[in-house]
Order: C-alpha cells, then sequence, then structure tokens
C-alpha cells in the first residue's frame, strides 16, 4: 500500500514537473490545471496558519501569481510540492508579520461546547498553542504535522538548515507543553487528575 | 546495557521524535530513536504529547469552506503583465500607453466596486465540505456578517439572537465572525439561509467562511 501511495505520488510529480515546464511557455491552460490542483491543498494550510478566509483567499493567489511569474527558476532539484510550500512559506511569513494582530483573533474567542477531556478541547487548547507560537515555529509545526514532510523537505520548503528545523520543533515542544500542560501529561497521569 | 551501532543519546533521540510520530523517518533512525525511547520515560512521554497535538492538527474541527479556485481572477493580472517578454516601445508614445493602461485598469477596478457596492452581494458561492451530516446534525457554520455603519447595537443583538448564534466575535468595525447551529445536510439549506440574513435592511453582506464539525460527531 506504501509503495502504491509513492508511486502515485511519483506520478503526481512529473505531471506537476510537466505542468511546471508547460508554464514556463506562457501556457495558461496548463498554469489553470496547476492552479485547480494545488488551490484547496494551499487553501486549507494557509487557513490552519491564519484562521483567516480572507487572508487565505488572498495569499494563495498571490502564490500562484508568483508560481506563473517564477516557474522559469525551478531547477527541478525538488519535488515541484515542495518548490511551491516554499514560496509559500515565504509569502506567508511576510503576510503573517504584518497581519500578526488580525489573526486568530476569533480562535481566540471560539468556545465549543466541549466536555472536559473530549479530543475538541485538545484541538482547542491546541489551537490557541500554535496561535501564541512565533511565525516561524508554528509553520514548522504545521509542516511537521499537517502535511507529515520529512526534516529536509522542510529544511527545502523553509531554505533553513535542517538543524534550525530540528531546533524550531524542539521549541515548539518545549512551548506547547508549557502552554498546555494537561496534554503533555501521559494519558495516565491525566486520568488521575 | 550493550550499545548498538546506530544508538543515538538522548539529545539526538529528542530532536527526531516530531518525525517519528509523522513517519518520516529512515529505518535506521526510527529503529535507533524508538530502541533509546523504550529505555527513555521522558521520551515515551513527549511521543504520546506529540501524537495527541498531531491528532489535534490533523483532525481541527474548524474545517474551512474552500472557495472555488478561481484562475482567471490571477490569470486576469497576470494578463496585464504577458507581453513582459515582448519589445516596448520607447519614449512619450511608451508613457502615453503606459497611463492608458493604467486608466483603464483604474476604471475597470472602479467599475467593478462600484458594481459590487450596487448589487450588495457577492458572487454566489460554491462550496466544498469535507464532510457530511446527518440529516438531523447541527453543524456549526462560522459566517462573515457586515452590518449597515447605521444599525445599532441593538439592532445587531436582536439579529445575532434571531439566527440563533452561538458564538460572536467583532473582528471589525461593522463585521463580526458569528457561528450559528444550522440543521443544513445540503448546500442549498444553506444558501436559502444565507439569502435570507442577506435580505436583512440592517445587513450589508453575509458570507460562509467555515465548517465546525459538531461536537461528538467526528
Amino acid at each position: 500500500m506504501k509503495m502504491g501511495a509513492s508511486r502515485l505520488t511519483a506520478e503526481n510529480n512529473d505531471r506537476e514537473r510537466a505542468l511546471l515546464g508547460l508554464v514556463v511557455g506562457q501556457d495558461r491552460e496548463a498554469f489553470s490545471e496547476l492552479f485547480e490542483l494545488y488551490h484547496p491543498r494551499l487553501f486549507k494550510f494557509i487557513y490552519r496558519l491564519t484562521h483567516s478566509h480572507t487572508i487565505s483567499d488572498e495569499l494563495v493567489n498571490d502564490i500562484m501569481l508568483l508560481v506563473w511569474r517564477k516557474a522559469g527558476t525551478f531547477r527541478g532539484g525538488s519535488k515541484v510540492s515542495t518548490w511551491i510550500f516554499g514560496i509559500a512559506y515565504r509569502q506567508s511569513m511576510r503576510r503573517l508579520s504584518r497581519d500578526k494582530s488580525k489573526l486568530f483573533q476569533s480562535i481566540d474567542s471560539v468556545e465549543l461546547a466541549a466536555e472536559e477531556g473530549t479530543t475538541p478541547e485538545i484541538e482547542n487548547w491546541v489551537r490557541q498553542g500554535l496561535g501564541a507560537l512565533p511565525e516561524a515555529q508554528r509553520f514548522t509545526a504545521m509542516l511537521v504535522f499537517y502535511l507529515g514532510l520529512s526534516y529536509e523537505e522542510i529544511s527545502n520548503v523553509t531554505d533553513c538548515p535542517v538543524s534550525t528545523v530540528k531546533t524550531r520543533m524542539f521549541h515548539v515542544r518545549r512551548k506547547l507543553k508549557d502552554i498546555l500542560p494537561a496534554i503533555a501529561l501521559p494519558e495516565s497521569e491525566r486520568a488521575q487528575q | 546495557m550493550t550499545t548498538h551501532p546506530s544508538d543515538v543519546d538522548h539529545e539526538q533521540a529528542s530532536l527526531l521524535l516530531p518525525w517519528l510520530v509523522n513517519g518520516t523517518l529512515s529505518e535506521t533512525e526510527r529503529f535507533a530513536v524508538e530502541r533509546h525511547a523504550a529505555d527513555c520515560a521522558e521520551c515515551t512521554s513527549d511521543i504520546e504529547a506529540l501524537r495527541l497535538i498531531e491528532s489535534a492538527i490533523r483532525n481541527d474541527a474548524l474545517t474551512p469552506i474552500v472557495p472555488r479556485p478561481d484562475a482567471a481572477n490571477v490569470l486576469s493580472v497576470i494578463g496585464l503583465h504577458s507581453s513582459d517578454n515582448a519589445p516596448r516601445p520607447r519614449g512619450r508614445v511608451a508613457r502615453y500607453a503606459d497611463y492608458a493602461i493604467a486608466a483603464s485598469v483604474f476604471i475597470a477596478i472602479t467599475i467593478v466596486a462600484l458594481l459590487n457596492i450596487i448589487l450588495d452581494s457577492p458572487q454566489p458561492t460554491i462550496f466544498e465540505t469535507a464532510t457530511s451530516a446527518d440529516d438531523d446534525s447541527l453543524m456549526h457554520y462560522v459566517f462573515e456578517l457586515r452590518f449597515t455603519p447605521e444599525t445599532s447595537i441593538d439592532a445587531r443583538q436582536q439579529i445575532f439572537s434571531s439566527i440563533n448564534s452561538i458564538d460572536v466575535a467583532p473582528s471589525s468595525e461593522n463585521r463580526y465572525t458569528v457561528t450559528v447551529p444550522l440543521a443544513a445536510s445540503s448546500i442549498d439549506e444553506l444558501e436559502v439561509f444565507v439569502t435570507a440574513v442577506q435580505a436583512l435592511p440592517e445587513v450589508e453582506s453575509a458570507n460562509v467562511v467555515a465548517l465546525k464539525l459538531p461536537i461528538g460527531k467526528k
């Protein structure tokens, strides 16, 4: 099953490379196909970073516009998805720094009617915990847990050394543990509390 | 305890734990980290916490409603730059051409903005939901609701109450993020509700921006 999945991923990447090659030649149909492939993935990813529908929509369009303009700079050393998420990383970091005060407003006010210890409550805590992290750390956590990237892939996306990626995740863990002491405890200890 | 050539110390293992959890370590690394964690209470506890965090991030109940990809919108911007590689006229003619293009763009943007204001409603949104609900489920829909500036606070409160909102957060002077539980199991039913809210004279715009899965339904 895993082999099938990786073959599928390789086939997808080949198709995406072909599309990107056509985009270099300013092929609008190829761009539209690439846009439709990446729009939902980028939107859902950025929405989880920003929790703003408007900002996510604008950012995805900005990112795809850069994909069109910079397609010629893709050297093929990585997967197309890594290259596109690299653009997403830089654009999002810029935007997140600029709009810091506007983000996560709605999250602070979200009060799900969850019972103690239920999954939605943990999700709420994690969401708020992530919101309190510096942008680079929050983004790295999303790349690890939402997109499931390896540390080498994250190093490529963020253009940082692998050691920086590992250190960022170390800080994410420490901070989330401080912010969310309840989830940092093993299940057995939580049950006793 | 015997040492193994692939053994890692606590610091090395600890740094690799997030990728043990997301399953992207190489076989050698995974073996070494698991071997260390088996005898390390701190790493075992960290792995459990990281699994909870991963699960919470992947199963986040606040599922966005993704707007339909609109490549044409981006392509329309690209259209302004499509002749970047073509030889450009020089001198005064080029300047006049640039001014004419800029003026055309400004006029086009102004017309679109005015049309949006006049029509007082965004284009019908095409929704993509991540889950299906049972017919009797209350789905929690998150709306961006914008009032006309002259709407009083009391009138706003009455509208929040009349649409049974369970959570209201102001996002700017006249705009609110409002959560409403609805038994809308289809996009058609949701659009009926949105249309009714948009028809209120106090409401400038109402858009669905996210869907929260109902508690206990996951």
